[in-house]
C-alpha cells in the first residue's frame, strides 16, 4: 500500500514541549489520491508535511507509509519545496540526474542523464536542461524540482506550497501540469497550500488545519468533475465559500468533521 | 553616417616622447663613457646601466594600452591611465636622467631601476620562490584546517558555542604582532613565517566558514535529506560544493592580507624572500634595488589576486 496513515500524532517543537502543535491527529491518505493540506499561514501545514516526510519526528503517535512506520526520509517519498531547493552547483539536468543516481543505484551515469532528460522533457523544460539554477526563472526552477522528485520514482509525492512564490501565469501552468502528471501517474500526492482555489482545483480530499486557533481538524472529500476550471460550477463555488468561511472563523456549523 | 572610432592620440604621443627621451639620454651616456666629461651626477649614474629594460617596459605598457583601448568597454579610461603613466615616466626620466637634478641615491634614474630586473633576476626569482613557498605552506595548512573546523562549528551547536566567541576575540588581533615572539620560539625562520601566515588566515577563514554553513539554504538541505544520502555523501557532495564559493571569495581577502604579513615577517628576520630583498637593500641604502623590489612586489601581489578571479571563472561556474 502506498498511501499514508497518521495515528494519534502529537508534536511539539524542541525546547517547547508544553506547546503542542498537534494533539492526537488521525487521518488517512488513500493510495493514489490528490490530498491537500489547507490552512492559513503559520497554521502548521508545513510542519505536518515535514512529519510525513520524516524530516521531523513526532512526540508520540505513528505515521505509516507503505506499510512501515516513518522514522526518517525514505525511498518511497519525494518532496518538492516552496523554494525548490535545487543544488546551485549542478545544472538542471545535473540536479535531476543526481536524484536519479541516488535512488537508482543500478543505473550508469549515462542512463541517469538520459532518464533525467526524459523527466525534464515531461515537465516541459527540454530547452533549458544545461542551465544553472541561478540562470532559471522561478517557474523553471520549480519545474526542475518537480522533475527531480519524479526522477526519484517514488509512490508518494509531498509538495510544500510549491507554487506560492510564482507569478499568476506560471502558477496556472504548473497547476495544470500537476493535474496532468497526477492523472498520468496516479501517484499519491500530498499537497500543502494556503490557496483555497488551488486546493479545490487539484485535489480530491482536503484536510483543513489551523493550529493557531483551537478548531478541529477537518477532512473534506469531494467529487468535482475533471478537468476542472476555476469558478465555473455552482458546486465549486459552494465548497469554496465554505473554506473561505473556515479561514474567516465564521459559519463553522454544517462542515463535515473528521 | 558611420561612427568614427576615437583614436586617443595623447597616449601614443607621450609614448613616443618617452622613447625619444630615453634615446637622447642613452646617447649622452655613451658619449660620457667614451671619455667626454660632464659634471652631471644624474647622467653619470644612469650611464652605468643599460636603458634597454626601461625601453622594454615602456613598449610593454604601450602594447597593453593599445590592447585595452581595443578590447576594454571603457577605452577612454584605458587611454587616460596609459597617458598618466607615460607622463609620470617622462617626468621621472627628464629630471633624473636628462637633467640629472634629482638626488642620485634617493631618486635614481628609471633606467637604473628597471635594469635591476636584468642584473638581479636570479635573486628576484629566488625571492619570489621563497616567499611563495612560505605562503603556500601557510595556506596549505590554514585553509583546510579553518574550513574543516569552521564546518564542524557550523554543524555542531555545542562546538560553535565554544569556538565562535573565542574566534571573535582573537580574529581582530593583527597576526603580525605575534611575529617577534614566534620568530623567537620557532626553530627556523621559515617555520615562523609560515606560522604567522597561518595565524593571519585561520580565524577570518574559520568565522567565514561558520557563517556560510549557518546560511545554508534550508530547502536545499531538506532536499538533500529526502535523497537519504549517507554522511559521506552529505559532506562531499553537498557541504563541500556549498562551501567552495565562500572559500574562493574569501581567498580574495586572505591572499592579500597573508602576503602582507609574510612580507612584514620577512623584513624582520629572513635571509631570503621578497621582504628580505627590499629590507636588505634598504639597509645598504641601495634605493635603486629597493624601488625595483617594490615594483616586483606590486606585480607579484597583483598576479596573486588574479587567482580567485580565475578560480571563480573556471571552478565556480554556476554563480
Amino acid at each position: 500500500m502506498a498511501g499514508m496513515k497518521v495515528e494519534g500524532l502529537c508534536f511539539s517543537y524542541a525546547g517547547y514541549p508544553e506547546t503542542r502543535i498537534f494533539k492526537e491527529l488521525d487521518f488517512v491518505v488513500p493510495e493514489g489520491s490528490f490530498f491537500s493540506i489547507l490552512g492559513p499561514s503559520g497554521g502548521g501545514k508545513s510542519t505536518l508535511l515535514r512529519l510525513l516526510a520524516g524530516l521531523l519526528r513526532p512526540a508520540s503517535g505513528r505515521i505509516v507509509s507503505g506499510g512501515s512506520e516513518v522514522l526518517a526520509p525514505g525511498r518511497e517519498r519525494a518532496m518538492v519545496l516552496q523554494k525548490g531547493g535545487l543544488f546551485p552547483w549542478l545544472t538542471a539536468l545535473g540536479n535531476v540526474a543526481f536524484a536519479a543516481a541516488k535512488t537508482h543505484p543500478g543505473m550508469t551515469r549515462q542512463e541517469c542523464r538520459s532518464f533525467a532528460a526524459g523527466m525534464l522533457e515531461r515537465v516541459g523544460l527540454n530547452h533549458a536542461i544545461h542551465k544553472w539554477p541561478a540562470q532559471l526563472s522561478g517557474g523553471m526552477r520549480q519545474r526542475v524540482a518537480i522533475a527531480r522528485a519524479l526522477a526519484m520514482e517514488t509512490d508518494i509525492l509531498l509538495m510544500d506550497e510549491p507554487f506560492s512564490a510564482l507569478d499568476y501565469r506560471n502558477r496556472c501552468l504548473l497547476q495544470d501540469l500537476m493535474a496532468e502528471l497526477w492523472a498520468a501517474t496516479r501517484k499519491t500526492i500530498i499537497f500543502v497550500t494556503h490557496d483555497i482555489d488551488e486546493a479545490l482545483l487539484l485535489s480530491d480530499r482536503i484536510l483543513f488545519i489551523d493550529t493557531t486557533r483551537n478548531i478541529p481538524v477537518r477532512l473534506l472529500p469531494f467529487k468535482l468533475p475533471r478537468p476542472r476550471t476555476l469558478l465555473t460550477s455552482l458546486e465549486f463555488c459552494t465548497i469554496r465559500k465554505h473554506f473561505i468561511a473556515l479561514f474567516n472563523r465564521t459559519d463553522l456549523s454544517g462542515m463535515p468533521c473528521l | 553616417m558611420p561612427v568614427e572610432k576615437e583614436r586617443y592620440y595623447a597616449v601614443h604621443v607621450l609614448f613616443l616622447a618617452l622613447i625619444a627621451l630615453i634615446f637622447l639620454s642613452a646617447r649622452r651616456g655613451t658619449q660620457e663613457l667614451s671619455g667626454l666629461f660632464t659634471a652631471n651626477p644624474g647622467g653619470s649614474s644612469a650611464s652605468g646601466s643599460s636603458p634597454w629594460m626601461f625601453m622594454a617596459v615602456a613598449l610593454l605598457l604601450e602594447i597593453t594600452c593599445i590592447r585595452r583601448i581595443q578590447t576594454s568597454r571603457e577605452p577612454r579610461a584605458a587611454a587616460d591611465i596609459g597617458a598618466i603613466l607615460f607622463f609620470i615616466l617622462i617626468v621621472w626620466e627628464f629630471f633624473a636622467t636628462t637633467l640629472g637634478v634629482t638626488h642620485p641615491i634617493l631618486c635614481p634614474p628609471p633606467e637604473a631601476v628597471f635594469d635591476v630586473f636584468r642584473t638581479r633576476w636570479a635573486l628576484m626569482l629566488r625571492g619570489i620562490g621563497s616567499s611563495m613557498q612560505l605562503l603556500g605552506i601557510g595556506f596549505a595548512v590554514a585553509l583546510p584546517l579553518s574550513v574543516i573546523t569552521g564546518a564542524l562549528a557550523g554543524w555542531c551547536g555545542r562546538f560553535r558555542g565554544i569556538t565562535v566567541p573565542i574566534a571573535r576575540v582573537l580574529a581582530p588581533v593583527p597576526a603580525i604582532i605575534y611575529a617577534p615572539y614566534i620568530i623567537a620560539i620557532m626553530p627556523t625562520f621559515r617555520s615562523s613565517a609560515a606560522m604567522v601566515v597561518l595565524l593571519g588566515i585561520f580565524w577570518p577563514a574559520f568565522l567565514q566558514t561558520v557563517e556560510r554553513v549557518r546560511a545554508m539554504d534550508q530547502a536545499m538541505l531538506e532536499s538533500a535529506k529526502m535523497l537519504s544520502l549517507s554522511n559521506r555523501e552529505m559532506v562531499f557532495q553537498i557541504l563541500v560544493p556549498w562551501l567552495l564559493p565562500g572559500v574562493v571569495s574569501g581567498l580574495r581577502v586572505t591572499l592579500s592580507t597573508s602576503f602582507m604579513l609574510l612580507i612584514l615577517a620577512e623584513m624582520m628576520g629572513a635571509t631570503s624572500g621578497l621582504g628580505y630583498f627590499i629590507k636588505n637593500f634598504a639597509d645598504y641604502a641601495n634605493y635603486t634595488n629597493v624601488l625595483a623590489g617594490i615594483i616586483l612586489v606590486g606585480i607579484v601581489v597583483n598576479i596573486l589576486n588574479m587567482i580567485p578571479t580565475l578560480l571563480e571563472k573556471y571552478v565556480i561556474r554556476w554563480k
